[in-house]
């Protein structure tokens, strides 16, 4: 979406009753959304969708949303490049929204573009980057680290201008960022939780920051460590916390080694405002010049043991046959004692004859008898 | 991080956790002749099932799961390992009777296998959980028992246990097997379709539990009702093991 699509047109403070009816709801109770619907006749361009808050924000949350409204729709030179990308690559809010009574109860955001989502119509999650090659070649996915280094570009290109408008974003999580394997582009939802300077740490398992006390609020460090968490999971395949940093310190083919060694700053520099910024890794991933400050880090931890292969296949047992086989393995009756071994049809035959002879035999002799 | 919330015990409170957290699950199906009209819906679930959570990532790093089906004996399909890790799941044959002592104490002894292997993978893991899925009643008379022990709080790494009952499954029985919930199939409804609203209950209750980072329950099952879970079992807040 650009500047200069029709959604602009909604005024930035919008009564739900202007809205109604809504179209189809698309999700329901999903992080701090109760419903997410579409606008009806919003016109060509992005689809626009209603997202309900759980409950409504408080006057300051409100003028913060309106500031970030306000950014978009600004035509001011100053901002225009960040402004672009976040506009064109993230689900910016177009429109804050209120209930009869002037509560702030939603915002307008557009709808992720249909490139993005995967052929069974759901959004293409990061989540399903952040594997090795081969578990997406398996699925008919093939790519390496060059497209890896394209995509993280994109991921890192939203963050430096958040930055670059001391704006954070906090909720950087495999849920939140989409890809489309067409250009290894990505695209960031749920802006509207963005603050300046600070804002509340939303939660996600697996992505707090390490060095930040609990309950503090996050901060631009905080974003430098989640992005660079998610990029470094996208660049690496890996996973595990322990794993991507000793896989950033062997990298991929192909990857930068400035990259890896700024990654390997902002995820474990033992001060954290010492994390490089966004700006700077995005940069090194560009291969372009990069100025890179001394970063003390906190020793690497052990490094996990290894995993068993990366495939695992089914033992074959008296219940189960290969899918699609349509016959067991086993006989699918539970096992019984050993059977006694047929019989040898020959040796068999043999001993009827011997007996039939040793029967007629015994005959001929009662019958001489008598 | 829950930088705290994950140590194991004797961790230095100061020092930065790194595992990744882990629930080991247990799927443990009926395989014994009743289940036999069923068998194409549970075959066609199950392949749903790893589809879903095949593509899904997160939900698979954090639900490793093990498949184990029982009628006369037990049977392990697959180690403990994440579904997406699994390239296609074996069809189930169902045939014999109903030995739950089999399965309870085959999952015991996977149990003490497992968790020492994700944790030698440098895991963070969780109380293990059993899904149970029977259509009838036990015919084994140990059943009790081998329950008990699998259950049993002076074992430390003793597993939640859901449970979900079919067609001639005793909801009395059905409370017996379970720590945690217990859900029969109404009456009602089509029992091919409980079979798939259970198994939707499940992957939904890992989807819940993989955002949350702990165990969590559904409360309710389309197409179910909730069974008393005997009072002797008493639940417990999710742990970590060891």
């Amino acid at each position: 979406m650009t500047s200069g699509h029709p959604a602009w047109a909604l005024p930035p403070v919008t009564p739900l009753a202007a809205l109604e009816p809504l179209g189809e709801q698309i999700a329901t109770n999903n992080g701090q959304s109760s419903e997410v619907a579409r606008l009806g006749g919003s016109g060509s361009g992005a689809a626009l969708l209603f997202k309900r808050y759980k409950s409504p924000l408080d006057h300051a949350d409100a003028l913060r949303l309106d500031r970030l409204v306000a950014f978009g729709r600004s035509k001011a030179p100053a901002g225009r490049p960040a402004r672009e990308v976040l506009l064109s690559r993230t689900s910016w809010p177009v429109a804050r929204v209120t209930s009869r009574t002037s509560a702030t109860i939603g915002c307008i955001i557009p709808m992720a573009p249909q490139a993005f989502r995967a052929p069974d119509g759901k959004f293409r999650e990061i989540d399903t980057l952040a594997r090795p090659d081969e578990w997406l070649a398996r699925r008919g996915t093939h790519l390496g680290s060059g497209e890896r280094i394209t995509a993280c570009r994109s991921l890192v290109g939203i963050a430096a201008a958040l930055e670059q408008r001391r704006l954070v974003y906090s909720d950087w999580n495999y849920a939140n960022v989409f890809w489309t394997p067409t250009d290894y582009s990505v695209y960031l939802i749920d802006m509207d939780s963005c603050a300046e300077d600070r804002g509340h740490d939303i939660h996600q398992t697996g992505w707090e920051d390490p060095l930040a006390p609990q309950g503090m609020p996050a901060d631009l460090y905080t974003d430098r460590y989640r992005v660079a968490l998610l990029a470094a999971r996208c660049l690496t395949g890996s996973r595990a916390p322990a794993e991507v940093l000793h896989a950033l310190g062997d990298p991929p083919l192909g990857v930068p080694r400035v990259a890896t060694e700024l990654l390997l700053d902002m995820l474990w520099a033992d001060d954290r405002k010492t994390r490089p910024r966004s700006s700077v890794l995005l940069a090194a991933l560009h291969d372009g010049p990069v100025v890179r400050f001394t970063v003390a880090r906190l020793p690497l931890p052990a490094r996990p043991a290894a995993r068993r292969g990366d495939t695992a296949a089914p033992r074959s047992s008296a219940v189960t046959r290969p899918a699609g086989s349509g016959r067991p393995v086993k006989p699918a009756v539970p096992p019984h004692p050993p059977a006694p071994p047929p019989p040898d049809t020959e040796s068999s035959a043999a001993a009827l004859v011997a007996l039939l002879v040793a029967v007629a035999v015994i005959a001929l002799v009662l019958l001489l008898v008598v | 991080m829950n930088i705290h919330d994950d140590m194991a015990p004797g961790q230095d409170a100061n020092a930065y956790d790194l595992r990744q957290k882990c629930l080991p699950t247990y799927l443990v199906i009926d395989a014994s002749s009743s289940m036999e009209p069923h068998q194409n819906t549970l075959n066609q679930t199950l392949t749903r099932l790893h589809a879903v959570i095949s593509e899904s990532p997160r939900v698979s790093e954090f639900a490793h799961m093990s498949l184990i089906a029982f009628s006369t004996d037990a049977h392990l399909i697959f180690e403990m390992t994440e579904l997406d890790r699994v390239q296609a799941m074996p069809e189930i044959v169902c045939n014999g009777v109903t030995n739950y002592s089999a399965a309870f104490d085959l999952v015991r002894s996977r149990i003490e296998t497992d968790v020492d292997d994700l944790r030698s993978m440098g895991m963070a893991v969780l109380r293990p959980v059993m899904f149970l899925l029977t259509d009838g009643s036990p015919t084994d008379e140990g059943w009790h028992d081998a329950f008990r022990r699998l259950i049993d709080r002076s074992w430390p790494r003793y597993p939640h246990v859901i449970s979900y009952g079919f067609g001639a499954a005793n909801p009395d029985v059905l409370g017996k097997v379970a720590t945690k919930a217990a859900f029969l199939a109404d009456a009602e409804v089509d029992q091919d379709r409980a079979l798939l609203q259970a198994l939707g209950s499940l992957l939904n209750s890992l989807v819940a539990s993989s955002r949350a980072g702990e165990m969590q329950i559904p409360r309710s099952t389309p197409g179910f009702t909730e069974q008393p879970v005997s009072e002797e079992y008493v639940t417990v807040s999710a742990e970590y093991m060891d």
